[in-house]
């Protein structure tokens, strides 16, 4: 049964799954030392405190241990001196779609960004190995004041706006791959929304892993003024190559008064990614952050999106799917930190484990003393599919006073043999059945997702079965 | 009633200097004791030393104030004075007419009742290892301990004098219940209590344990329960943990069942500066059933810090866990536990529950309820909440004419209730819930 149910609730994956030969102007070469973060200051042409930020970083990488006391051994199959840091063309963004390279279009092309971007876009970025290849915001967007642009433009052009906030929610300290990630990081996207502008359009991220053992490490800083809003969105694809590639991104939002970040990830790597990001948002007074994960691919993710909730009435929220196929480790969880009164979490998670998938959820809430009128909410849930699939659950909560609410539920089921009989006797066949029960399971969270993504995931999520009652 | 109260007292002038608990080997005496037995113990104290103490970073110790457990103060306990004797002796009252009943002080014992029916045991450990000595080796320590405390379990082992033992024929149902008082005193002393109860094949017995202090003295306690029920058993054992309140405890407790066997624990954790419990239960045979109870209510400084295991490994097991903690004034609770259902435990039902009821806004409760699934058609499920008490509540209360502060202290007694309520034996139950309701009067009065 197990056997025939690995390959039966699948996504598709060949869509990524296609490669171009490198043609790279610039390669920083395998292994990781100073000489590499120098070689990355250089052609970035980097200001100096951003070189000096780089070096401490790396200093920081090499000195922390692997955090393999409470995360998986599979961490230590990461050769960090078999991975190539940085690798690109050395040309400029394009802004016209016809000026992208050939293959690079293609690439693009065949996942449909320009078509998504026509349809339903203020703004994308297309990133291919280290650096952007395409970006484009809608002149409406742009001349609102809204600056999105991809990290090395930004901290060169608007340091006044995105230095006071670039490494303070994420410290370089905070991990070992958060350090990893400042010492080499290119691309990524840097968004300002000017006060009181609420983008009616979500603005998007393409990120494309091209060439084999290389590790991308994009850095995203998106910071929401005063009463604006903004959605984004980010998905990942990588194909399949023979040896494991690493992607390490730092992602920090700021969120100050009263404005409201939506930000959604839709993670398809190909299974033998390292996918190790660390995502924290700051919510000021009245402010909401949102994370809208979605994770389906990759070797390895460990991945758990926080918010610090630093202002009055703050809301932070993790809404969290992940599919964890045979060969598939997902550690994915939330970070909920309240730090001010009346502030309120909701950390929503479900989880399928399919073969011999694993699926994690860690979880941290965290409400310090002396605070008021503070509430978390947690629910996860886990679905198993075959009798070999597994599944853990490990929050840690802690509350300090009396004035605080929180609850925490997690609960682990099958698709019952009952349920699928009942489906196929009223005529469903019994692949139908299952992949009804499924997308059932997942459905609520599913709606949270743009309309354009939630489609697509239902899709992604293609339940054609047979005989995969676990 | 054997009077064992005349034994000669060791003189205080023998006693070891301060502080050598963890320096200096004990004296193990191989007095017509197995020889498996000593070289266990002699090993234990290798392990003991070459073991590194729980240090930052080790996640079985997180949140835990690692401060609290520096051992380098303590001493071994030296055998009391017969005034003090006399006093524990005294002061050892638990329900009437218990089917046994025995008395330790220091490890030593001090009194005891012998069983006064057919098909149950009650022995000393020393004793018991020259007349048992077959079926003790099969249980006895036969799991290691893998919830952060190894160091301290070997000390237990290197360190154990005392302890009782506890056997329960095939298909004797014992109806009354076997009592074990333990006590602690002296200056930094230390006890190293050790229950063993073995049940047989559909048998039935319940066994209550007091842990207590004669003195208000610093002292350290490390305690191991060893609860096997074979096919058909039933175990009731319940824990009253009553150290005074300078007294830092460490108490191990695994229990492993058989084919259809029920074993219910039900710890109320009330005293010492600091007490850590590690369960561990095994859901064996098929059909078997682990209940595990515990309700700490902490005030002042105190730290309670309980890490428990639901390990199923055979198919069609079922275990509960229901741990509540109620907190006052800067007290700390941690509660972390894990179901792990292994490969092929198939058809499990594994829960898992932890309540806090903050009552303070310097208390702190932390808990990590995990689960590790990795079996098929199971029914597993875990939930945790920490709150204040329900303004509602408290309202209704009060429109009966019921003041505020009495409102609180009866909604608070009526969150342990449910706790005590499991043990299922009336005058158990109101033995304990006497001692949960004495601890809440004494916290009134401050």
């Amino acid at each position: 049964m197990s056997t025939d149910t690995q390959n039966a609730v699948d996504i598709d994956r060949s869509r990524g799954d296609f490669h171009f030969p490198e043609r790279h102007k610039f390669d920083a070469g395998y292994g990781l030392s100073e000489k590499t973060v120098d070689y990355i200051s250089d052609v970035k042409n980097d200001p100096d405190w951003v070189r000096e930020f780089r070096k401490k970083a790396l200093k920081v990488f090499n000195d922390k241990p692997m955090p393999t006391n409470w995360a998986t051994k599979d961490l230590e199959s990461i050769n960090f001196d078999e991975i190539r840091y940085y690798l690109s063309d050395g040309e400029a963004p394009k802004r016209s779609w016809d000026d992208v390279p050939e293959d690079v279009k293609r690439t693009f092309d065949r996942l449909g960004i320009p078509e998504q971007e026509r349809k339903f876009l203020a703004g994308v970025e297309a990133q291919y190995d280290s650096e952007a290849a395409y970006s484009n915001v809608q002149k409406a967007v742009s001349d609102q004041g809204v600056i999105f642009s991809n990290s090395s433009d930004a901290l060169k052009n608007h340091p006044e706006i995105f230095r006071p906030w670039f490494g303070k929610v994420i410290p370089t300290g905070d991990n070992k791959f958060s350090a990893l990630n400042s010492a080499v990081f290119s691309g990524g996207s840097f968004i300002y929304v000017p006060k009181g502008v609420k983008v009616k359009h979500p603005l998007q991220a393409y990120f494309r892993i091209n060439s084999e053992r290389f590790g991308q490490f994009e850095r995203t800083l998106i910071i929401v003024d005063e009463g604006a809003e903004v959605m984004y969105m980010e998905g990942c694809t990588a194909p399949k190559f023979e040896t494991s590639t690493l992607h390490s991104a730092v992602v920090e939002l700021v969120a100050l008064k009263g404005a409201k970040i939506q930000y959604v990830t839709v993670q398809n790597w190909s299974s033998n990614v390292f996918n190790l990001v660390t995502k924290r948002g700051i919510a000021h007074e009245d402010a909401e952050v949102r994370w809208i994960d979605c994770n389906i691919g990759s070797r390895l993710t460990m991945k758990y999106p926080g918010v610090i909730m630093k202002g009055r009435r703050a809301r932070g929220e993790v809404i969290s799917i992940a599919l964890a196929n045979t060969g598939q480790h997902q550690d994915t969880g939330a970070k909920m930190i309240h730090a001010a009164d009346e502030t309120t979490s909701n950390v929503v998670s479900k989880s399928i484990s399919i073969g011999t998938g694993r699926a994690t959820y860690r979880g941290q809430v965290h409400i310090p003393k002396h605070l008021k009128g503070c509430k978390n909410n947690t629910e996860c849930d886990a679905l198993l599919i075959n009798s070999s699939s597994r599944t853990d659950t490990y929050p840690a909560i802690t509350v300090r006073g009396n004035e605080h609410a929180t609850q925490h539920e997690a609960s682990v089921s099958q698709v019952s043999a009952e349920q699928i009989f009942y489906m196929q006797q009223r005529g469903l066949s019994e692949g139908q059945a299952m992949s009804l029960s499924v997308n059932g399971f997942i459905n609520d969270l599913v709606r949270e997702f743009p309309m354009e993504y939630s489609v697509e995931l239902k899709r992604l999520i293609d339940l054609e079965m047979e005989g995969s009652v676990g | 009633m054997t009077q064992v109260l005349d034994a000669p007292p060791s003189s205080p002038a023998a006693s070891t200097p301060a502080g050598t608990l963890t320096t200096v080997p004990p004296q193990w005496s191989h007095d017509g004791l197995p020889a498996w037995f000593t070289s266990r113990q002699e090993e234990a104290w290798q392990a003991f030393l070459a073991l590194s103490p729980p240090a930052r970073n080790n996640e079985a110790w997180r949140f835990a104030d690692l401060k609290k457990h520096d051992l380098a103060a303590f001493e071994p306990g030296v055998d009391f004075e017969r005034a003090d004797a006399v006093a524990a002796v005294t002061r050892s009252v638990g329900i009437p007419s218990p089917v046994a009943k025995i008395v330790l002080g220091n490890d030593r014992v001090l009194d005891s009742d012998a069983p006064t029916i057919a098909g149950i045991t009650v022995l000393p450990l020393a004793e018991a290892l020259r007349t048992h000595g077959d079926l003790i080796r099969q249980h006895f320590m036969a799991r290691p301990a893998t919830l952060g405390g190894e160091k301290l379990y070997a000390l237990h082992l290197a360190a154990l004098s005392g302890g009782v033992f506890i056997h329960v024929a095939d298909n004797a149902e014992i109806a009354r219940p076997v009592e074990i008082h333990q006590w602690l005193g002296g200056l930094n002393a230390s006890a190293f209590p050790h229950t063993l109860v073995i049940a047989g094949r559909n048998s039935k017995v319940t066994v209550v344990d007091y842990f207590q202090s004669l003195t208000s003295e610093p002292g350290f306690a490390c305690g191991v329960t060893d609860l096997v029920a074979a096919d058909g058993a039933k175990i009731t054992y319940v824990a009253c943990q009553r150290w005074s309140r300078k007294v830092h405890s460490h108490h191990f407790c695994t229990t492993t069942t058989g084919r259809d066997a029920t074993v219910k624990s039900i710890f109320l954790q009330l005293g010492a500066a600091s007490s850590r419990t590690e369960s561990l239960c095994l859901a064996g045979g098929a059909g078997s059933r682990s209940e595990m109870f515990n309700l700490a209510v902490a005030e002042g400084d105190q730290e309670m810090d309980c890490r428990t295991r639901q390990i199923h490994h055979q198919p069609h097991t079922f275990s509960n866990l229901l741990f509540k903690n109620v907190l006052f004034d800067r007290a700390r609770t941690i509660f972390s536990g894990l179901i792990l259902v292994e490969e092929g435990a198939h058809f499990t039902d594994a829960y898992q529950t932890c309540r806090n009821l903050v009552l303070s806004p310097d208390a702190e409760a932390n808990a990590l309820p995990g689960l590790e699934i990795n079996a098929d058609q199971v029914k597993c499920s875990h939930g945790s909440t920490s709150g204040p008490l329900s303004e509602d509540e408290i309202f209704y209360l009060r429109s009966r004419g019921i003041s505020g502060d009495a409102a609180r202290q009866l909604l608070a007694f009526g969150f342990c209730r449910e706790v005590v309520e499991a043990i299922d034996h009336p005058e158990l139950e109101a033995a304990m819930s006497s001692m949960v309701e004495e601890k809440f009067r004494r916290m009134r009065k401050r």
